[in-house]
């Protein structure tokens, strides 16, 4: 994980590294607005194994399938146990007790803690739904030159601060995580042994120890950056080259996709207007059951 | 010539500042110069060159009194768009500059930025990698360039827009000997056949200076020296007064009241020769005594081998070192040679996967307390609030060998940071925050103090301030063991001298042994100091410093050479 | 080597978490179907063997804190070759007696509420609760949908209030018509009931007869019997807030199912504390059609003629008032059981509110009664659960037996084979979870099991149904 190129976008000659950059952007809004958009468990998980697919295309490295699954894990595990274990809505099924009600004190301050089914499943999608963002998300900027991510974002007419912010903050991030990786190395090759203590208020403080000089770092590189790219021409004024023409079957795709969306939204609120009691049009009620059973 | 860029009673002040940073600066300069602008830290020489492609004042805040002309039109009415395509400004590190993934994106930035026709970028993009040596390499990743070729590819995006002018800000302070020499080839290039005219401000003044045709010296935000080369080189009292590191040639000649043509040693040696006849005579030069290091203690390896990956090369190939308490070893060679991997190892930071590293002879640790670490970017070592906090943080965590919490502040008082144990370290100078990270390890005592590059971007006076501080640990009994590119500070400082190249041993011996080694020194992409070859040349001598030099030099010509 | 391992650790890590999330996600992979042959479990006196063992899928626990069990419909094909089943989850599955799953259909937003084959078993009707209140036709070779009526036409929908009209029971006679009872309940603040309901014909082209012709039934309806001759229609109705503005005020009603004329109509007598006599389940026509007999929710079973003559009544459970607290059991089932006649009652319930507890067990609750036409009762038996179901197979009644709310007994859960008419247990086949549904022929006994959330939190049993094959057939 201390190694920056992981981290960072490197070239290669894959299907997914070809794809234009527009394509890519699309295709990223169109499965978070899925990702979001879906409620179901089905077509999530499937969206999330496509989403691994798009990986194994990419031929993400072994160090990035590690940091990927890494994130994955914490993602799927850590929002199953949570809301196993805080869930509140009706109905609800305990599949286990971690702490009787009938215990003396904690129990009863507590009513008891236990695992409920409806929890884990509930989790489970959460965990779908940022774990697809998460894997989409990392894909783009695993195979995507932060240049061209900036191109597209200027023609697309985002603001060029909002858009040099982003592409800043991705490209440093990875040199970012590598700098913090050396500070914690230089604090316990000087004694202080960061993460192996469970006192929160040491946490707090190895947050302020490692956040001073990566924050100098990266207020003294952020200033250079844009220095360099004012130097280079990048501002406000001028008008830039434009992007190479979008390939017509990309294109294409992309709003065949949105396309999809748009019909998915509406009848996504079709069915929300006729579960919440406000319209309901009889014919439809093939896409109701569609919509109820997959989607 | 006619003129590029005209300052004319030219001043700044930051926004956050009181005083101003560059102040009446009336400055011409020709087309096709090369001008190397020097001056101790915090003169305003940044300040000066982000003027003139108009970063200030239309990107960065405060008052501009004054005027520029850029090509004869007033710097305030043009936009840094468009004064970009006449002036270029690099800077110092590479990877603060480069964002693109690959060669081809980074260098047609600039071009797009311009509006330039797709077709005709793919061009201009060869057409400049192959202008600073990058030819070929449109398609490569960035991560796969070395430190020198990063820098390269830097200037190569500046470059693309074909200004007529290059502002170089340190462009050569972070990189070893070899990228810093590919590098000024190239601009030398640009500028004796293309006729760029190139401002470039640095610290190396030895390896710049013989390139320029002005120079220019400043000091607290004033233009307090300008003349050609070959004055600069008549006159370096201006340079060795502000701690500039003028070349050794130079500095031998001025020791010795002979006016220096150029920086050459071929130069020196004529001019030398024509004032000091007698000098070439060959005698025993007085050797360097150097304290005897105690014996059966110290950094001990045996067989070190070490790879990152099973399948790859060794970057550790067998390395067998013993190195006494109280020595201070200059570890050398070129990027790639294992010399920081060596260091891990040392202080445990890694550990070895055949053979073994000792220290006092126990076995080491991982993040062995015994052994001190100064890593290439002190800055990431800095962490508390203040300098006091920062310096007694290893004490309060249980380093040190039971001294007093107040034996701190002699130390302070040693490294010229007393006053400031409340200041923020971060918001320090560059020296003193080195400084600062020096003393937060040496307070604890550790038994072997390492160094990744200490001196690299420091100036003269901050690099003897280290020294001072290093010599005084040895004299303790501590081990000092330094990663170096710089010859010339090695051969001064440094008792013994290993040098690595491919993840082995080449040479271990004094400074004066190794230096004299050009197969070795070759190999290591390293050349021996100025002075050295001077003497060589001089007298086939071994000086190892300027002051050996002049000492024998004069010497000699009364005749005596006395041990 | 250790980071080989770490490597190796991670990838198997996510992919058993994948797994295991599609395992859930995608219950048709799990292999549940069929058992082997080395796996052959016998009731408890050996007459049946297990040939099947389903699992459902997912479905919301109950416990016994909440009213009902865990909805399901089984029924077999008249035919006995095919097993159909309507799960919670809106799940239509029809398998083979091995327990090979051969289709299955969601139907979508609806809940399923009645589920019956055709009698040339070539159709299965399926009555849902939604916007639209269909009966759905499928093909029972295919899956595939023919044809579908939705109730809403007649008895509308709110979908604001969610009130919504459902099919709340179906049943086929003998000459190839089906016959679907809809009903759209509304309870307003002030506690007042409106009732739309129903009774649709179709006969075995899809084509339909409404019952009555032109206006709903104000009352509640939500069984139906037919004679199998297809003439003779009867329905019994409930109303938990009588009043004089109701047009349907008897309770058990009689039309010709050919002409939808209303031959006649019985208003049964109430029986104190109740204002009412309400019947939810019945009346059933005899096999003969000479008789029909009905039971009503306070406890009283109703025995009259096919004019409409009321023979006799009995009182299965009277309702006791104990420690100032009215109690009864439930009259739930009638069936007829050749010169027989059987009755179910279920739990106990305080009259005032359910949900509050009882200070004793009724004793005639959760029992089957046998009378004969005379009137006389032959034998009671109790259950020990509720009786969730009752089939009748030649001459055995083939109970399901669910949960006892007030004992909590979980050994009584199964299916019990009666013999009639000593209802004596010939057989039964026990199982973990209460058992919410049955379906019954001479050869084979097919039983659904829920699961049920236990007082301290553990969980037993599944959503299954299990198949018992007769011996010595």
């Amino acid at each position: 994980m201390y190694n920056r190129q992981v981290w960072e976008a490197t070239p290669a000659d894959t299907p997914v590294h070809r794809l234009d950059v527009r394509t890519k952007l699309a295709l990223l809004a169109a499965i978070v607005i899925f990702a979001v958009g879906l409620e179901g468990p089905r077509p999530l998980f499937l969206l999330f194994l496509l989403s691994l697919g798009f990986h194994v295309v990419a031929r993400s490295s072994v160090e990035r399938w590690k940091i990927l699954i890494i994130f994955l894990l914490v993602g799927i595990w850590g929002a199953m146990v949570s809301q196993a274990l805080f869930y509140n809505q009706e109905p609800r099924t305990m599949i286990a007790c971690l702490l009787s009600p009938t215990t003396p004190w904690i129990g009863e301050l507590t009513g008891g803690i236990f695992v409920y089914r409806e929890g884990l499943e509930h989790g489970a999608v959460q965990a779908l739904r940022s774990g697809i963002m998460l894997a989409c998300g990392l894909l783009i900027c695993w195979t995507t030159d932060p240049r061209q991510l900036l191109q597209c974002f200027l023609h697309w007419k985002m603001p060029y601060p909002i858009a040099f912010m982003l592409i800043t903050s991705l490209r440093f991030l990875p040199v970012i995580f590598e700098e913090t990786a050396i500070v914690l190395t230089a604090q316990r090759l000087r004694g202080f042994e960061p993460l192996r203590t469970l006192s929160p208020i040491r946490w707090v403080r190895t947050a302020f120890y490692v956040l001073f000089p990566i924050l100098a770092r990266a207020l003294r590189r952020a200033a250079t950056l844009a220095l360099s790219v004012e130097s280079r021409g990048f501002g406000r004024c001028g008008h830039r080259s434009g992007m190479a023409a979008w390939p017509v079957v990309e294109r294409f795709a992309c709003l065949t996709v949105f396309t999809g969306i748009t019909a998915g939204a509406v009848l996504k609120t079709l069915y929300s207007l006729q579960f919440n009691g406000i319209v309901y049009f009889p014919g439809l009620r093939g896409v109701y059951d569609f919509m109820a059973v997959w989607l | 010539m006619a003129g590029i860029l005209e300052c004319r009673n030219l001043s700044f002040t930051y926004k956050t500042r009181d005083l101003p940073s560059i102040a009446n600066i009336d400055l011409k300069i020709e087309a096709g110069d090369f001008i190397l602008c020097t001056g101790p830290t915090g003169c305003g020489k940044s300040t000066l060159l982000k003027a003139f492609n108009g970063l200030i004042p239309h990107e960065i805040s405060g008052t501009i009194c004054g005027s520029m002309l850029v090509r004869g039109v007033n710097s305030l009415d043009s936009s840094v768009a468009e004064l970009s395509r006449t002036v270029g400004l690099m800077f110092q590190n590479p990877d603060d500059q480069i964002f693109s993934t690959t060669v081809v994106d980074e260098v047609g930035f600039a071009l797009e930025n311009m509006g330039m026709e797709q077709g005709a970028i793919r061009e201009r993009v060869s057409e400049t990698l192959a202008w600073v040596g990058l030819a070929g390499r449109e398609q490569g990743s960035v991560h796969a360039l070395s430190g020198g070729e990063r820098q390269r590819l830097a200037l190569a995006a500046v470059l693309a827009v074909r200004p007529r002018m290059l502002a170089l800000d340190e462009p050569i302070s972070q990189m070893d000997p070899r990228g810093a020499m590919e590098l000024l080839q190239v601009l030398q290039k640009l500028n004796q056949e293309l006729g760029i005219t190139l401002v470039v401000v640095e610290h190396r003044l030895h390896e710049v200076m013989p390139l320029c045709q002005h120079v220019l010296v400043m000091e607290e935000g004033s233009i307090v020296w300008k003349g050609t080369r070959r004055e600069a080189f008549r006159d370096p009292d201006v340079f060795l007064r502000m701690g500039l590191r003028i070349p050794q040639t130079v500095h031998i000649c001025h020791g010795l009241g002979v006016v220096a043509a150029s920086a050459t040693v071929e130069d020196a040696v004529h001019n030398i020769r024509k004032a000091y006849p007698n000098c070439g005579s060959v005698v025993k030069t007085a050797a360097k005594i150097i304290p005897i290091a105690q014996a059966n203690s110290g950094v001990d390896i045996r067989g070190l081998e070490f790879r990152y990956d099973p399948k790859g090369r060794k970057i550790l190939d067998g390395i067998n070192l013993s190195i006494p308490r109280g020595q201070f070893v200059a570890l050398m060679g070129n990027n790639g040679a294992g010399k920081s991997t060596l260091l891990h190892h040392i202080c445990g930071l890694q550990q070895a996967q055949t053979g073994q590293v000792t220290v006092n002879g126990q076995a080491v640790k991982a993040l062995d307390r015994r052994v001190g670490m100064v890593m290439q970017n002190p800055d990431l070592m800095l962490f508390n609030a203040t300098v006091e906090e920062e310096i007694t943080f290893g004490l309060r965590h249980g380093g040190g060998r039971g001294q007093a919490a107040s034996d701190w502040r002699p130390l302070l008082e040693r490294i010229g940071l007393a006053g400031l144990e409340e200041r923020f370290p971060l918001a320090l100078s560059q020296g003193q925050r080195v400084r600062v990270a020096i003393a937060s390890l040496l307070v604890c005592r550790p038994d072997i103090l390492l160094l990744d590059e200490p001196t690299t971007g420091q100036d003269l006076g901050h690099i003897d301030d280290i020294i001072v501080l290093l010599q005084e640990y040895t004299a303790c009994g501590g081990t000092v063991i330094f990663c170096t590119h710089d010859t010339e500070v090695a051969a001064r400082y440094a008792e013994r001298v290993i040098v690595m190249t491919a993840g082995g041993v080449v040479a271990d011996a004094p400074p004066r042994d190794v230096f004299s080694r050009e197969d070795v020194l070759r190999s290591a992409g390293l050349r021996a100091p100025a002075a050295l070859r001077v003497s060589r040349e001089l007298y086939g001598g071994c000086a190892l410093c300027v002051e050996e030099v002049v000492g024998y030099v004069q010497q000699a010509s009364m005749g005596s050479n006395a041990c | 080597m250790k980071q080989k391992i770490l490597t190796a650790g991670l990838f198997l890590l996510l992919l058993g978490s994948l797994a295991g999330l599609a395992l859930h996600i995608f219950p048709e992979f799990q292999p549940t179907d069929g058992l082997s042959a080395s796996s052959k479990i016998s009731s408890r006196v050996g007459r049946y063997e297990k040939t099947a063992e389903i699992l459902l899928g997912k479905v919301e626990i109950r416990g016994y804190k909440q009213m009902g069990s865990t909805p399901g419909l089984v029924r077999l094909s008249p035919d006995g070759a095919r097993i159909v089943v309507g799960t919670e989850a809106g799940e239509v599955l029809l398998f083979d007696l091995q327990g090979g799953r051969i289709w299955s259909r969601k139907i979508g937003m609806g809940k399923i509420s009645a589920l019956e084959f055709s009698q040339d078993s070539r159709r299965i009707f399926v009555g849902e609760n939604s916007q639209q209140g269909a009966v759905i036709c499928i093909d029972a070779a295919t899956g595939s949908e023919r044809w579908r009526k939705a109730s809403v036409d007649e008895l509308g929908v709110d979908i604001r209030q969610k009130t919504f009209p459902g099919i709340m029971s179906i049943t086929v006679d003998g000459v190839g018509n089906s016959y679907a009872v809809a009903l759209r309940s509304i309870r307003f603040p002030n506690g007042k009931t409106e009732y739309f309901a129903r009774i649709y014909k179709f006969d075995d082209q899809g084509v339909m007869t409404l019952f009555p012709r032109d206006h709903n039934l104000d009352v509640w309806v939500s069984w139906c019997d037919v004679d199998k001759n297809g003439t003779n229609l009867v329905f019994a109705t409930s109303d938990y807030t009588p009043g004089p503005e109701r047009k349907y005020k008897d309770n058990i009603y009689a039309f010709d199912a050919q002409t939808g004329v209303l031959r006649w109509s019985q208003a049964l007598p109430t029986v104190a504390p109740y204002d009412r006599t309400n019947m939810r389940f019945g009346p059933e026509i005899s096999t003969d059609g000479k008789y029909l007999g009905g039971v009503s929710a306070d406890g009283r079973a109703f025995f009259l003629d096919a004019a409409g003559k009321l023979l006799w009544v009995r009182t299965l459970s009277a309702p006791q008032k104990i420690q100032g607290i009215y109690l009864n059991a439930t009259g739930l089932h009638i069936r007829h059981v050749g010169e027989y006649v059987a009755f179910s009652t279920g739990n106990t319930y305080n009259r005032a509110n359910w949900q509050l507890p009882t200070p004793v067990e009724h004793p005639q609750s959760n029992s089957i009664f046998l009378f004969d036409r005379d009137g006389n009762l032959r034998k009671r038996r109790n259950l020990g659960g509720m009786v969730e179901e009752l089939k009748v197979t030649g001459s055995q009644l083939i109970v399901a037996v669910g949960r006892n709310i007030r004992t909590k007994d979980t050994a009584v859960h199964g299916m019990v084979a009666l013999s009639t008419p000593e209802l004596d247990i010939v057989d039964s086949m026990p199982m973990e979870g209460p058992c919410v549904a049955v379906a019954a022929n001479d050869a084979y006994i097919v039983g659904m099991e829920a699961p049920l959330q236990m007082d301290g939190g553990e969980v037993i049993g599944a959503y299954r149904i299990h198949v018992w094959k007769r011996l010595g057939l």
